[in-house]
C-alpha cells in the first residue's frame, strides 16, 4: 500500500515538474536542454505509471515498456548533463569572444584618446602593420601608404634620419631597453610634422636577433610649437632683464648730465655759441633718455598709471593724431565693436602701442594700402590657454592692428619682439615692437602675431577685462602756472653721488632747505639730529642697507606728517610689484629734468598722506 | 529476482554518475545544482536498491526504492520550480 502511495507521489511530482517546465519554458535557456528535460520527465512519468499499474494490480500489460523506459532514464540524464556542459562551453566561448571584442574596442578607444598611431614591424621582412591613425597623422589613408619600413624611412626628414637610425639600430642590437625619438615626417601636403616615435622589440630569435617590434607615433607638432614659444618668451625675458639693468645704470649716468646741463642753460653769462653747444648736448641726452624709456617699457619696468578705460574711446581720440602721422596714401579703417568691456590700462602706453604698430604697418606698405585697427571681445578658454604659454583663461578685450604689407618670413617672426632686432636697417631702432611687447606684458596681456609673406601682418593684443570700474588714478596737477619755489625742508637720500649733488643743487635753486644723506642710516641720523620740521623725504628706491620704503616707514615714526617722493632708475617690486603707482605713492623716474623734479616736489608736498 | 533491465539501469546510472563527478566543476554552474545532483543521486540509490532487493531483504529494499523514487522526483520538481523563478537564468 505504501509503495503505491510512493508511486502516486512520484507520478504527481513528475507531473508538477512538467507543469513548471512548461510554465517557465522561455526562462530556460538552451533549446536542447528544454527538450531533454521534457523527455526525461515524460519518460519518468511513463516509467512511474507502469510501476503504479503493476503495484496497483490493475494491469501488467505495460511491463515490457517499463524495462525499456527504465533504461532510458539514466541515458537521458547523461544527455542532459552533456547538453549542460556543452552549453557552458558555448557560453564561455561567447563570453571570451565578447571580452576580446570589448578589449579591442577599449584598446582602440585608448589609442584614439591618446591620439596614437601604432606600428607593428616584422624586422625580417620589413613589412609593417600600421593603424588608420598612423596614416591619418600624415594626411594619408592607410591604403595610400606602402606598409614597409622603407616607406617610413622615406618620410623621415633627412636631417633627422641619421639620429633616428642610430637610436633604432642601438635598440635592435639590444643596447637600449626601448627606442624613442622625436623626429619630423613629411605629410601628404609636403609639410614636416613632428612625431614622438616610441617602440621596442617584442620578439627575438634564439640568436637574439629581433623578429618583431611594435610601437606608437604621437603627433607632437603643437607641443613643439608651444616649446618654441616658451623658448622665445624666455629669451625675451632674459634680454629684458639685461636691458633693464643697462637702462637703470644709464639712467643714473644721464641724470647728472641732463640735470647739470639744464642748470647751465639758465646761466646768463653764457654766450650764444656756448648755449648752442649745451643745447645739442641736452638734445642728445634727451634722445638717450627716450631710448632708456623704451628699454624700460620693454623690460616692464616702466611706471604705469592704470585706470579703467574703453579701448574704443582710446582709438577714437588717438585716430586724429594718427591720421596726421601716417602717410595719406594709407587708408585707416577703424572697426569698433560696440559695448567693449573695460580694461585696466595706462592710456598713454596703449597709445604708444597703437602708434608703434601703426608706424610699422605704414612702413610695411610703402605703396599705400589699408591699415585696420579693430577692437573686439574674446573669451580665451582653458583649451586655448593650454596651447599658449603665459595665457590665463578669461575674458579679454582685443585690439588688432592689420596691414596689407609684405608680411614676414618665419625667421623674422621668431625674433620680432626682441630688442634691437629690426628689418628696417639703419632707419629702425629695433625697440618699437619690443616696447609694445613689454607694455602688453605689463598690462598682463598677450600679443600674437599672424603674418605670412605677401599676405600682410596682423598683431592681436588681448588685455584682460577688469571688473573694477571704480578705480581711477589721482589727478596729476598740470604744473603750469604753479610757483615752483618752496620753503619746506626736504630730506634727500641718494647713494649715487653725482645724482645726489645734482638733486640737492636743483632743490636749493628752488629755495628748499635740503638735508642730504647717502643711505638710510645716515638719513635717519640726520633726521633725529635735525631741529625743526621736515616736510618731505625724497629718496631713491634702492639704497644700500635699508631701501627707500623701509626708510620712509622708520622716518614717519619721528615725523608722522612726513611726505615721501620716491625716485629710481626703474621701479622695483619694493615700491610697486608690477610698476603700478598706488594712490598714495609719489614717484619720479630718473633721469628727471629740473622743472620736472620741481613740479613733482610741489605735487608731493600738496598730497595728503592719509 | 534479479531483472536484466535493472542491472542495465544501474550500470548506465553509475556511468552517468561518473560523468557527473568528472565534470562536477562545469556542471556546478547549473542553477541550484545541488538540488539537481541530489535528485540524480537519490534516483541512482533507487536503482541500486532495486538491484539489491534481488539478493536480500526484498520488501525493505523495495520499500526504500519506491521511497527514493518519490523523493528524487520531488527534488527534481523543486529544482524545476527554482529554475523558472526569475533571476535564475543560466
Amino acid at each position: 500500500m505504501l509503495i503505491l502511495v510512493f508511486d502516486t507521489l512520484t507520478f504527481i511530482f513528475t507531473v508538477i515538474a512538467i507543469v513548471f517546465l512548461v510554465a517557465g519554458w522561455k526562462r530556460i535557456t538552451g533549446g536542447d536542454i528544454r527538450v531533454l528535460l521534457s523527455i526525461l520527465l515524460t519518460v519518468t512519468i511513463f516509467y512511474t505509471f507502469c510501476m503504479w499499474l503493476e503495484w496497483s494490480g490493475i494491469s501488467a500489460a505495460l511491463d515490457p515498456y517499463e524495462d525499456f523506459s527504465g533504461a532510458l532514464i539514466p541515458t537521458i540524464w547523461a544527455f542532459l548533463f552533456y547538453a549542460y556542459i556543452r552549453q557552458m562551453m558555448i557560453q564561455d566561448l561567447r563570453q571570451s569572444r565578447e571580452q576580446i571584442i570589448e578589449n579591442e574596442k577599449r584598446m582602440e578607444l585608448a589609442l584614439n584618446g591618446a591620439d596614437l598611431g601604432t606600428w607593428d614591424w616584422d624586422t625580417k621582412t620589413g613589412k609593417m602593420m600600421l593603424n588608420e591613425r598612423w596614416a591619418e597623422m600624415l594626411g594619408y589613408t592607410s591604403d595610400e601608404i606602402l606598409p614597409h619600413i622603407s616607406s617610413w624611412e622615406a618620410l623621415i626628414h633627412p636631417e633627422d634620419l641619421p639620429g633616428v637610425m642610430d637610436k633604432l639600430n642601438a635598440h635592435l642590437r639590444g643596447e637600449t631597453v626601448s627606442y624613442e625619438t622625436e623626429h619630423r615626417l613629411k605629410n601628404k601636403q609636403g609639410q614636416w610634422i613632428w612625431v614622438l616615435d616610441r617602440g621596442r622589440v617584442i620578439e627575438r630569435d634564439n640568436q637574439g636577433e629581433p623578429i618583431r617590434a611594435c610601437g606608437t607615433h604621437l603627433d607632437i607638432n603643437d607641443k613643439k610649437r608651444f616649446d618654441a614659444q616658451i623658448r622665445q618668451v624666455q629669451r625675451i625675458e632674459a634680454v629684458g632683464r639685461l636691458a633693464g639693468g643697462i637702462a637703470h645704470d644709464l639712467n643714473n649716468l644721464l641724470s647728472p648730465i641732463l640735470g647739470f646741463g639744464e642748470v647751465l642753460t639758465d646761466d646768463t653769462d653764457l654766450n650764444t655759441e656756448q648755449r648752442e653747444v649745451i643745447k645739442k648736448m641736452l638734445e642728445a641726452g634727451f634722445r638717450a633718455r627716450d631710448l632708456v624709456h623704451q628699454l624700460l617699457a620693454f623690460c616692464r619696468r616702466q611706471p604705469m598709471e592704470f585706470k579703467t578705460v574703453d579701448l574704443n574711446e582710446i582709438i577714437e581720440d588717438f585716430t586724429q593724431l594718427l591720421r596726421r602721422i601716417i602717410s595719406e596714401d594709407i587708408e585707416i579703417k577703424i572697426v569698433k565693436t560696440p559695448h567693449m568691456p573695460p580694461v585696466n590700462a595706462d592710456v598713454g602706453q596703449i597709445e604708444q602701442i597703437i602708434m608703434n604698430l601703426a608706424i610699422n604697418a605704414a612702413d610695411a606698405m610703402p605703396d599705400g594700402g589699408r591699415l585696420t585697427i579693430e577692437t573686439g571681445r574674446h573669451e580665451l578658454d582653458e583649451t586655448y590657454a593650454a596651447t599658449r604659454p603665459s595665457v590665463e583663461p578669461g575674458q579679454y578685450a582685443m585690439l588688432a592692428i592689420s596691414d596689407q604689407g609684405q608680411g614676414m618670413e618665419p625667421a623674422v617672426r621668431d625674433h620680432i619682439f626682441e630688442p634691437f632686432f629690426t628689418t628696417k636697417g639703419e632707419h629702425g631702432t629695433g625697440l618699437g615692437l619690443a616696447t609694445v611687447f613689454g607694455i602688453v606684458k605689463q598690462h598682463n596681456g598677450n600679443i600674437w602675431l599672424y603674418s605670412e609673406p605677401g599676405r600682410g601682418t596682423t598683431f592681436k593684443i588681448y588685455l584682460p577685462v577688469t571688473q573694477d570700474v571704480s578705480y581711477a588714478p589721482p589727478a596729476t596737477p598740470e604744473g603750469i602756472g604753479i610757483d615752483l619755489q618752496g620753503t619746506e625742508t626736504i630730506l634727500l637720500t641718494e647713494d649715487n653721488e653725482p645724482v645726489r649733488h645734482l638733486t640737492k643743487a636743483i632743490l636749493e635753486r628752488y629755495e628748499y632747505a635740503v638735508i642730504a644723506a647717502k643711505n638710510g642710516e645716515e638719513a635717519l641720523a640726520a633726521l633725529t639730529a635735525h631741529q625743526g620740521p621736515v616736510h618731505l623725504l625724497l629718496t631713491d628706491v634702492i639704497l644700500p642697507g635699508m631701501n627707500g620704503r623701509e626708510l620712509y616707514e622708520k622716518a614717519i615714526q619721528y615725523y608722522p606728517d612726513l611726505k615721501v617722493l620716491y625716485m629710481s632708475g626703474y621701479t622695483d617690486d619694493i615700491i610697486a610689484q608690477h610698476a603700478v603707482l598706488g594712490k598714495k605713492i609719489q614717484f619720479i623716474q630718473k633721469p628727471f629734468s629740473v622743472k620736472g623734479l620741481a613740479h613733482k616736489i610741489k605735487q608731493a608736498l600738496s598730497t595728503n598722506t592719509d | 529476482m534479479i531483472a536484466e533491465n535493472e542491472i542495465i539501469m544501474l550500470v548506465l546510472g553509475m556511468g552517468v554518475y561518473g560523468f557527473m563527478v568528472a565534470h562536477k566543476q562545469g556542471l556546478a554552474r547549473i542553477p541550484y545544482h545541488r538540488l539537481f545532483f541530489n535528485a540524480y543521486r537519490i534516483l541512482l540509490a533507487a536503482w541500486m536498491l532495486t538491484v539489491l532487493e534481488g539478493f536480500f531483504l526484498p520488501s525493505i529494499f523495495n520499500f526504500l526504492e519506491h521511497l527514493c523514487y518519490a523523493c528524487g522526483t520531488g527534488i527534481l520538481s523543486l529544482w524545476c520550480y527554482k529554475l523558472i523563478t526569475p533571476g535564475n537564468d543560466i
